[in-house]
């Protein structure tokens, strides 16, 4: 049974006699760790991004061609008159028409999704300009910073013009959306006919019979399928993520190793004067605790701190960075493992001479 | 009320591959309430004795016993506790923690034992008054004298009040002025239910000792007469680890030196012959046998003590074979 009024003496007098030493080893990992809380708004700012885009096209449910990706992902046409079949069984259905693309700035390509719009996204919001009033003009996601406000580019051999800047129409980091008047997509895109890749159905309850090559995806499928788009980025992400954690490990260890050796003398005495190894262990374990607890709470401050500097949807909500102050005080707790060892080893006889 | 009774204690240890025994076969006993000093010089054994004493080295072979206390055999939770309880050091160099102030650091063994907070507190106090420091109770190593860094070792050496105090050098590191309050309390300690022992080369504590231990024996063959010892082959002279008086000076015969490792091998470093002298850093120099020496012939050797050697063979000789590089493995000896 630990000795926990001896535990407290071992770690706390000496953590405060040293504590710009351990403010220090507490500033490294949280530089690290707020590293990893940015990587890892980052990824959950995928996730944030894939509900906006949904958002933006409103729909509880969507119709999509059989055996497509999704309605976000899929260019496939469905079959004529689903949409109007759908309303006429008083569901709110919305014919979407989405298409890959490339528009030319100043000579250089630029990868989109073109968005025939009726004007009628639910979530569209425009951060500048006027909606869309004709052919010729466009609306650009603020992802494209090259397609700003009264931007001039060519698509499909077209000339347009940025009309407006929207937000929230992005699917992954480096594709963004480009509204355009959905009767001269048809005409660009679709050689004038009105095709239709998905509709977005508002209202419960069940669908008519629909005709055979379609199907129906819930919002978690076509929010997973968005996601999915990030799966790559995402798991680089993770093991750069891991790699900072060893990385935190590999730092804090040594330091607190070093910390160790400073006091073997201190160990030696207090297994001379008949400190048991546990005590003196959990000591050790209890001031790498407390270092990991400093080291993840500054991690959350300097991630906000630093949220800034980086571009692009960076999520980190309380849920995401709480967890960072346990997974710190594990990591420090494990990097005291070294030098816990070496107390261990300490031959208490080292306090003679 | 007990003695403390050491007997036939041994400790070897592998240094570089050779046995080496700090002790070897020390037996001696200390009295209930006495202060015992143990004399000697450094290397003797001294710090090795306190360690077995404290516990926290575990003899090769031999026995410590203090009342129903076989101290040489303890081990695991026993051995914590018998350190926790039954033993109290006073190291050299005062070894407080320096992140303690004086009252933690004499709290921290009690701590250790598992008293409260407020009772090891309240002891605390009670021993850093008796030695004292009742105006330094707050502050750290750091920010007290030598002498008083080591009236606070004094304290939390009797933090459980334990039947045997041992110190290391007590006085080594203290001014005469310091010295004399440690030495008092020393003297203080030694009452009925304990005993005291202390290692140290200082001799202003003899008088105050009511035991003087001799950690290297003084010999009384100091006759001028220089003594002739015959052996046969394979007679063994002396053994490493051993301590003698007399440099050997070969007449006849040879001599093999052999150096004993920790697997309990030995090798042969040298064989000597006629004229050739070995054996004199030992008792030149107050050092245990560091070989051991076999006649590998029938052989005649002549032993002198220091004096008659150097006389024998001239001080500036001396000198000379101390110094002289081939001479490295003799002046091992």
């Amino acid at each position: 049974m630990p000795k926990w009024g001896f535990v407290w003496m071992v770690a706390w007098p000496d953590f405060r006699a040293r504590l710009q030493r351990f403010l220090v080893i507490g500033l490294g990992m949280a530089l690290v760790l707020a590293i990893t809380l940015l990587l890892s708004a980052f990824s959950e700012g995928f996730r944030l991004r894939s509900e906006r885009l949904l958002d933006v096209f409103g729909g509880d449910r969507y119709v999509v061609a059989e055996g497509s990706s999704g309605p976000m992902t899929s260019s496939t046409p469905l079959p004529p008159g689903l949409a109007e079949l759908l309303a006429d069984s008083g569901f709110d259905a919305r014919p979407l028409f989405l298409t890959p693309n490339a528009v030319s700035i100043d000579g250089a390509p630029a990868g989109v999704i073109v968005v025939g719009s009726d004007g009628n996204e639910p979530g569209l919001r425009l951060t500048s300009g006027h909606p869309l009033e004709g052919p010729g003009e466009a609306l650009a996601d603020e992802a494209l910073v090259e397609l700003e406000l009264g931007a001039d580019f060519v698509l499909a051999g077209r000339p347009f013009t940025v009309v407006g800047t929207v937000e929230h129409a992005t699917w992954d980091i480096a594709t963004a959306g480009l509204f355009i008047d959905r009767s001269q997509a048809f005409d660009m895109l679709a050689g004038g006919q009105t095709i239709v890749t998905a509709v977005a159905v508002d209202g419960e309850g069940e669908l008519p019979d629909l005709p055979p090559g379609v199907a129906v995806q819930s919002r978690e499928q076509a929010f997973e399928d968005v996601l999915s788009r990030t799966a790559d980025a995402k798991r680089s992400i993770d093991s750069f993520k891991f790699t900072l954690w060893v990385l935190a490990v590999v730092i804090v260890g040594a330091v607190l190793y070093l910390a160790a050796i400073e006091r073997v003398r201190d160990f030696a005495i207090f297994k001379a004067t008949g400190a048991g190894n546990v005590d003196l262990v959990i000591g050790l374990g209890l001031q790498a605790a407390i270092v990991g607890v400093i080291a993840g709470a500054l991690s959350i401050g300097l991630a906000h701190l630093m949220k800034p500097i980086y571009p692009g949807l960076l999520s980190l909500p309380i849920t995401i960075a709480w967890p960072v102050i346990p997974v710190s005080v594990v990591i420090a707790v494990l990097s005291s493992i070294v030098g816990v060892r070496r107390a261990i080893k300490v031959d208490p006889s080292q306090a003679f001479g | 009320m007990s003695d403390l009774i050491i007997d036939e204690l041994t400790v070897e240890y592998d240094a570089g591959g050779y046995a080496v025994r700090p002790l070897d076969g020390f037996s001696t006993s200390v009295n209930d309430g006495s202060l015992a000093v143990l004399l000697g010089p450094s290397g003797c054994g001294k710090t090795t004795l306190l360690s077995c004493l404290g516990g926290i080295l575990s003899p090769t072979s031999g026995s410590i016993r203090y009342g129903e206390i076989e101290v040489a055999g303890l081990q695991g939770a026993a051995l914590t506790e018998y350190r926790q309880r039954d033993v109290g050091i006073v190291f050299q160099s005062f070894n407080l923690v320096p992140s303690l102030t004086a009252t933690g650091n004499v709290m921290a063994p009690l701590r250790a034992a598992g008293v409260t907070a407020a009772a090891a507190r309240r002891r605390a106090v009670e021993l850093l008054e008796h030695v004292g420091l009742g105006e330094r109770l707050g502050h750290r190593p750091s920010e007290m004298s030598g002498g008083q860094q080591q009236r606070v070792s004094l304290a939390r050496a009797l933090a459980h009040d334990p039947p045997i105090v041992i110190a290391d050098e007590p006085t080594a590191s203290l001014d005469y002025v310091q010295v004399e309050g440690v030495l008092r309390l020393l003297r203080d300690l030694a009452a009925p239910g304990r005993v005291v022992v202390v290692a140290t080369h200082d001799d202003r504590l003899l008088p105050l000792a009511d035991q003087i231990i001799e950690m290297v024996p003084r010999f009384h063959d100091e006759s001028s007469t220089p003594r002739t010892t015959t052996l046969a082959p394979g007679e063994v002279l002396f053994t490493q680890g051993s301590r003698g008086n007399r440099i050997f000076v070969i007449e006849s015969g040879s001599i093999e030196i052999l150096r004993e490792h920790a697997d309990g091998e030995s090798e042969l470093l040298a064989t000597l012959d006629a004229n050739e002298h070995f054996g004199e850093m030992g008792p030149l120099f107050g050092l245990p046998r560091s070989a051991t020496a076999r006649a590998g012939s029938a052989a005649v050797v002549v032993g002198y003590t220091p004096e008659q050697f150097r006389k024998h063979i001239g001080a500036e000789r001396l000198t000379d074979l101390i110094r002289h590089d081939d001479a490295a493995l003799r002046s091992n000896l």
